[in-house]
This record gives C-alpha cells, sequence and structure tokens, in this order.
C-alpha cells in the first residue's frame, strides 16, 4: 500500500516539475511551446516556398506544413517558424528548397525568416 | 436514505470496477472528454497517417503510423466507454489524458494550450484520490505560467498588444469609438491588468480558505474576456476552465433517488445523468417520488427539483456551453438534416 502511495506521488512531483521546468525554459526560449503562454502574441503570416526554382500553391504549402500558406497565430511567431524549420531538417533535407516567412507582430514589428539560411530579418 | 441499488445494477458490464469518484468530479470528468470528442473529432473522421508529423521529440518519427492510429482508437473508445458509463473513470482520465499527451508529443501541429491543459487536468483526474490539491497546483502553474510569459513581453506593459487586440483583431466598438488611435494608455492598464490578475489568480487557487472567491473571481476574468470579444475568444479557456475549477469547487452533489411507476423510464433518466449521483428507488403505483438527503417531494414538485438539482445544472450548462462553442458544426451536422427529413 505504501509503495503505491510512493509511486503515484513520485509521478506527480515528476508531472508537476516538468512543467515548472517548461516555464523556466520558455523564458529563454523563442518558441514557447510548453510554457503555458496562450494568446501571448499575435501574428499575419505568410509562407513562399519554391523547390528547384518553381513557387509552390496555396494548396502544396498547406498540405507540405498542415497549415495554409497566409494565417493568423496566436502565439509566439517562433511556434511557426519551429514548424517550418523542423520540416525542411528533417523531411526535406536533400531538396533545393527556399523558404521565405513574412510576419507582423501585434501589427508593429515586422520581419521575415528565411531558410536555408535559417536566419530572422527584423525590419523596422 | 437507502442506498441500495436497484436489481440488475451488478450485472450491468464494466470493464474496471468501482472508480469511487465523487459527482462533481465526475462531471469534470465528462466534461473534458466531450470536449476533446467534439473539438477533435476530425482525428477519428481521419485516423490514419496523421502522427508522427514534426514531433517535439525526435526519436517518435520512428514510430509506425499504426501505432498512433491505434492511440488514437483508444482514445475514442474511452471515451466512448466513459460517456456509456461502462468503465472506471479514473483509469480513463489517466489512459486519455495520457494518449493526448502522447498525440501532441508527436506533432507539433497539434499542439495548442487548452489541449494540453486539458490532458493534463484528466491525468490528475486519473491519479486523483482525496485531497484537491492537485488541481489546485494545476491551475496555479497554469496562471503563473501565464503571467510571467507576459511580464517578459514589453508589447504588454506598452499597450501594443492590447491595442491591436481591440483595433485589428477583434474589432471592439467601444474601443475604437472611445479610444483615439495612438493613445496607449488604456490598452497599456489592460495589459498590466491581465498579468496580475493571472499572477493572483495563480496564488489565490492555492488558499484553499478563498476557493470559491478566487473561482468567481477567475470566471469573472474569463467571461470578461469573452464578452469584450463578443464572443470570439476565451470560449475554450472559459469551458475547460470550468471543468478545472469544479473539482476544488467543494460542490456537494447529493444523490438524487427517484421512484416511478415506469421503472424503464427512470433507467433512461439515470443513464442521462452525467454524474452518477441518480440512484432508482422501488417501483411506485402512483404518482413521481423524489428522495434527497433533506426530504422526499412528490410528483411535479420533484420533477422541479430533479430540474433545478445541481447535477442537472451544472450538466446542462456544461452540454449548452459547448453546444454554443460549435454551434456552427451542430447547426449544419445536426440541426439541419433533422429539419431537413420535414
Amino acid at each position: 500500500m505504501k509503495r503505491k502511495i510512493t509511486f503515484r506521488r513520485s509521478i506527480l512531483i515528476i508531472f508537476f516539475c516538468l512543467q515548472i521546468l517548461g516555464i523556466i525554459i520558455g523564458k529563454f526560449s523563442d518558441a514557447r511551446f510548453f510554457c503555458w503562454a496562450p494568446y501571448d502574441q499575435f501574428s499575419f503570416y505568410e509562407i513562399n516556398v519554391s523547390i528547384n526554382g518553381r513557387e509552390l500553391n496555396d494548396q502544396e504549402i498547406s498540405e507540405r506544413y498542415r497549415r495554409g500558406k497566409r494565417g493568423r497565430n496566436n502565439r509566439n511567431i517562433h511556434n511557426v517558424i519551429s514548424n517550418v524549420r523542423q520540416y525542411e531538417e528533417t523531411y526535406a533535407v536533400k531538396k533545393n528548397v527556399t523558404v521565405e516567412l513574412k510576419y507582423v507582430i501585434n501589427g508593429q514589428q515586422k520581419g521575415s525568416w528565411i531558410w536555408p539560411e535559417d536566419k530572422i530579418i527584423s525590419e523596422q | 436514505m437507502d442506498n441500495k441499488k436497484d436489481p440488475g445494477y451488478g450485472r450491468k458490464i464494466k470493464l474496471f470496477l468501482n472508480s469511487k469518484l465523487s459527482p462533481h468530479v465526475i462531471i469534470a470528468h465528462k466534461a473534458l472528454l466531450l470536449y476533446i470528442l467534439i473539438t477533435y473529432r476530425r482525428l477519428l473522421l481521419s485516423p490514419f497517417d496523421r502522427f508522427p508529423f514534426l514531433p517535439f521529440i525526435s526519436c517518435l518519427d520512428a514510430v509506425p503510423s499504426v501505432i498512433f492510429t491505434g492511440f488514437i482508437f483508444i482514445l475514442f473508445g474511452s471515451i466512448f466507454a466513459s460517456i456509456l458509463k461502462i468503465a472506471n473513470y479514473r483509469l480513463v482520465s489517466l489512459i486519455s489524458g495520457s494518449i493526448v499527451i502522447i498525440l501532441i508529443l508527436s506533432s507539433k501541429t497539434l499542439f495548442s494550450n487548452s489541449l494540453t491543459f486539458t490532458a493534463c487536468l484528466l491525468i490528475l483526474i486519473g491519479l486523483y484520490r482525496k485531497k484537491d490539491y492537485l488541481f489546485r497546483i494545476q491551475i496555479s502553474l497554469l496562471y503563473i505560467g501565464a503571467s510571467t510569459n507576459k511580464m517578459i513581453d514589453p508589447d504588454w506593459w506598452n499597450g501594443i498588444y492590447f491595442d491591436f487586440f481591440f483595433r485589428d483583431i477583434f474589432n471592439v466598438d467601444f474601443y475604437q469609438s472611445w479610444v483615439p488611435e495612438n493613445i496607449f494608455a488604456v490598452a497599456k492598464s489592460f495589459g498590466i491588468a491581465t498579468i496580475f490578475t493571472e499572477l493572483s489568480l495563480g496564488i489565490a487557487v492555492l488558499i484553499p480558505r478563498i476557493t470559491r472567491n478566487t473561482i468567481i473571481f477567475g470566471l469573472l476574468f474569463h467571461a470578461s474576456i469573452l464578452v469584450i470579444t463578443s464572443g470570439q475568444l476565451s470560449k475554450i479557456f472559459f469551458y475547460i476552465m470550468c471543468a478545472g475549477y469544479l473539482p476544488i469547487s467543494k460542490i456537494n452533489i447529493q444523490p438524487l433517488k427517484l421512484s416511478y411507476k415506469s421503472n424503464a423510464l427512470l433507467k433512461f433518466v439515470r443513464y442521462l445523468d452525467p454524474s452518477d449521483s441518480i440512484i432508482l428507488g422501488n417501483q411506485t403505483n402512483d404518482k413521481f417520488i423524489l428522495q434527497t438527503n433533506n426530504g422526499n417531494y412528490y410528483g411535479i414538485k420533484g420533477v422541479m427539483r430533479l430540474f433545478f438539482s445541481k447535477q442537472v445544472l451544472i450538466s446542462a450548462f456544461f452540454l449548452l456551453f459547448m453546444i454554443y462553442m460549435q454551434s456552427g458544426f451542430f447547426i449544419s451536422k445536426i440541426l439541419h438534416p433533422i429539419f431537413s427529413i420535414f
């Protein structure tokens, strides 16, 4: 009986510690995924992709990243960048792909993220 | 009051017997499962080859899709088993919450704070015994996390976030007509108020003796966002927070014992009761009788007492709010086909 309680408690401690860790890591990372940050930023974005010089259309982009070419993101824009970057790193490594993700954060900060350079260019 | 169960009750098929959860926790459990069932029905409608896709943990990319398809079927199977009352609620909570976390970890595109929070609450219902501190810590982490994330973002302090929120995202009329452009004072105060409201909720929820005020304050906070944005934002969080506050609310749902000449009707009523707190009494030759710890109610008074009982009102609230959240789905997929028959 005692062992059962201890096991349950240890699971709970790990469960809550992971969340605290997520909150702390979220303060130092761009893409704040598991840190309880709902609606902390609004951004509009547009993704442009070309493979071997051919521009992908809206549907192809939607199938590629499972998100639309244009859209509104209700969390940090780095959530979207993280998805696109991971796709290009893991599923599309051998192709000649260029990506430009343009965004506007909270209606003020404009910028773009480009691949394969994996660089953010801020516009003021 | 005689809590003896009706004949045949013990013969009901139960996958795992005896969940021993309080009625208000059972309602919270079913409300959360209903949220997953209705809002994420697309997972069941196309369960193949969805996962893994851009996982948070890279090794999950090596796991075959069929494993995740199996998880989706187990998830929805356990939700249906819980709604049909043939499963142990604690076990279903633990399984469904864990599967949702696994699915989120296997695809960044599925990630949302509301779904993650729902999964956490379900896991905690699975691990819940008697003390409600589990839910208090969980709600506290959510609010403190949300508050501290806003604290480090200058747009929340200088009014840029809320000005954009009111003007361009939700077109809030009163703000657009009363506040001149490039004046950020009002938006600034909204930003600062939100940060400190969330921080104070995160601390207050840990103090048991002020629970009632904390819940009222928390629900008013979420409801105000809902009202300001004309129902465009915070619907989901309002629903989930209602379910999250329920286990700490200390609402005492009394068992109700029903007696009537038609046992089939009473069995149907009991089957519809999500809190599992309605008990069948003996068959009567006369009018409807409702027995509570406070006394007996006969006929129409008994029916009214049943309709205005805590279990019925709370369950109806979750069901109606879910219909409101998914009004487009209910109108196009349920009401329209029904009325088109006529």
